[in-house]
């Protein structure tokens, strides 16, 4: 009587043994290597999101970032007519206009090649 | 599956949808739209005989009935708030009325901000409240620990709801007027909101379930990331607002963003597990499919009756319920039936894009995916006869092209974005959302009965969670994985599911068979 599974108790049974086995030993791999979670951990990363070259972009292309008006699209640009290429992202928070708090939102969509 | 006959009510509901599109343009007045209906039910009793023209007279009652209920649950009574609000709207008001929506909370400008839907009953002029209709959005800037159904009394500057972007196609006024949203109220930090007391009834039901939902939401916080969390809300709970933007943007730029709404696919694959834990324990085989019938019902209620979940549940009860009474169903029928429901309960929810998305999504799976299985299957037969994978892959691929020709229209439209890369994408992403969703709703369960398991499947979802997320950001990456379009009109639109409809239901095989 113990033996005699059905095909449905069989699959659940299976799936249950499956997600037991492998939590337990991603619980372990995570407690052992902590830096492997961060690793895992792409959706909270800056990896993820699609970013563009600060240098390279136009008005338009700045704008249609999020956290990015057309007044501080203009801004950027304006900035990098006058004052050549950015070295680093660091450098946006000298540009009139953009505060610290907006700096950090849209940061992570930008980069500088 | 059962397959019946493909029948009338699918003509029914197409010309009760055409009735709702001729309503915008206002072109008849009530009275005349009662005395053309009351003619036309006449000349049906009187002059048509035979099936085919009764038929043709069901079709065009029921465009006339659509035309005429489109207006009539539009039709504000005069007493209704949006008519008092010309005359109060530069003063402060005061209104009394119950909440009939979820009372969400969010971050706007360093503060929290709770909005809800206000059903009006009072409204406070001349030194006295008068009774009142209609409803409005109310956005209190702070914290308030308010329910569904509360009757509340606040006090708050009306306004009309503001346009965000004069560039898309999307307006946010206009989304709110088909929900009958006309006036926003703004109340202030300092105001007090006071309230009068709790209804009873069917919002006691959508009180419970919704209490339900913020109780699996703290369950999801604590064994995941905010991100997940808010990624596992969309996917199993139907709560997209708190996803991020760069989520979001790879969804969409790789032709995936379905995933992040419940549809047919979820509620398919929930109804399933359903069955099999009933058959697990032994249900009898009626039971179960009574009781998975009635766990979708309180599946629509706890994702808050969005159109793309009520027409996913629709037919998945309906065909349930005919396996239940051993009738044939038809997916036609079936899709036809979900529609004339959801159309029933606001018929402007056919200008709603997820509507749209969602019924043009499974006409394609319904009507073009076994055409291009067919073409692709010609092409080798003896191959797909014998290799299961093979016929997997044709299966699946031709689904993924039939969605993507239906859908790409209405995308190019409301998103101003073209995605080819969306037909291999979903090949891969779709089934790592199945076993998201799977995990996803054990860890929901295990948090409630057994924590300690539900530290198992959270890491499991973490990883799957994860590794989709990053799948479908390198499809992203690719090479003209997606393009940006700005200039698509409705006659674009319309040529370009004319010509759909041309290549696969135009009798090419007759013409050349005339040649040869």
């Amino acid at each position: 009587m113990l033996m005699q599974l059905t095909k449905n108790e069989f699959k659940v049974l299976c799936a249950v043994a499956l997600i037991l086995f492998f939590g337990s030993l991603l619980q372990l791999t995570f407690k052992r290597y902590p830096q492997l979670l961060n690793m895992v951990n792409l959706i909270e990363s800056n990896y993820i999101y699609s970013k563009i070259d600060v240098n390279l972009a136009d008005a338009e292309a700045l704008e249609r970032l999020p956290y990015i008006g057309p007044y501080s699209a203009q801004q950027i640009v304006e900035f990098r007519n006058v004052h050549g290429r950015f070295s680093s992202l660091e450098e946006l928070k000298q540009i009139r206009g953009i505060r610290e708090t907006n700096y950090e939102r849209f940061v992570p969509y930008l980069e500088v090649n | 599956m059962y397959r019946g006959q493909c029948g009338a009510i699918v003509g029914v509901t197409c010309g009760f949808m055409a009735g709702i599109m001729l309503a915008e343009f206002q072109w008849v007045t009530i009275r005349s739209q009662i005395w053309i209906i009351v003619v036309v039910l006449g000349l049906m009793a009187c002059l048509l005989k035979t099936s085919r023209n009764r038929f043709i007279g069901l079709l065009i009652l029921f465009v006339l009935l659509g035309q005429f209920y489109a207006t009539i649950y539009h039709y504000k009574s005069s007493d209704s708030i949006d008519y008092r609000s010309k005359y109060i709207s530069t003063h402060q008001v005061r209104l009394q009325g119950q909440i009939v929506s979820e009372v969400r909370y969010s971050q706007a400008l360093n503060a929290t901000r709770t909005s809800f839907e206000l059903r009006v009953q009072k409204i406070w002029q001349n030194e006295r409240f008068r009774k009142t209709g209609g409803k409005v959005l109310v956005q209190i800037f702070k914290p308030v620990d308010l329910n569904y159904g509360d009757v509340i009394e606040i006090q708050g500057k009306l306004h009309r709801p503001f346009e965000f972007s004069s560039e898309s196609n999307f307006s946010y006024r206009e989304y709110l007027s088909r929900r009958n949203i006309f006036f926003v109220i703004s109340v202030k930090k300092s105001t007090p909101v006071q309230r009068l007391g709790r209804s009873g009834g069917w919002f006691v039901l959508k009180r419970t379930a919704l209490n339900l939902r913020r109780g699996m939401i703290r369950n999801l916080e604590v064994y995941l990331t905010p991100n997940e969390t808010a990624m596992m809300q969309a996917i199993l709970l139907g709560e997209r607002t708190q996803i991020p933007n760069h989520i979001r943007d790879i969804f969409v730029h790789t032709g995936t963003a379905h995933i992040l709404a419940i549809s047919g696919l979820h509620v398919g694959m929930i109804a399933l597990l359903m069955l099999l834990l009933l058959n697990v324990v032994r249900v009898p085989r009626g039971l179960q499919l009574v009781i998975t019938i009635l766990f979708l019902g309180g599946y629509i209620v706890l994702t808050g009756s969005r159109p793309s979940v009520v027409r996913a549940a629709t037919m998945y009860i309906i065909f349930l319920g005919a396996r239940l009474l051993e009738r044939e169903t038809n997916q036609l029928n079936m899709l036809s039936v979900a529609a004339f429901i959801i159309l029933l309960i606001n018929p402007l929810n056919l200008f709603d894009i997820g509507f749209q998305l969602s019924f043009t999504c499974v006409l394609g799976i319904v009507s073009l995916a076994p055409k291009i299985r067919s073409m692709l299957y010609r092409k080798n037969t003896s191959r797909a006869r014998h290799d299961v994978l093979y016929a997997g892959f044709i299966q699946s691929f031709s689904v993924s092209v039939a969605v993507w020709l239906v859908v790409e229209g209405l995308i190019g439209y409301y998103f101003e974005i073209i995605t080819p890369v969306s037909i291999v994408a979903n090949l891969i992403v779709v089934p790592l959302l199945m076993v998201v969703v799977y995990i996803g709703v054990g860890l929901i369960i295990f948090a409630l009965i057994l924590p300690i398991l539900a530290f198992f499947c959270a890491a499991c979802l973490k990883v799957a969670l994860n590794v989709m997320v990053g799948i479908a950001f390198l499809f992203s990456q690719l090479p003209f994985a997606y393009f940006e379009c700005t200039s698509i009109t409705p006659w674009n639109l319309t040529v370009y599911y004319l010509i759909i409809v041309m290549i696969f239901y135009f009798p090419w095989g007759i013409i050349s068979n005339k040649k040869s």
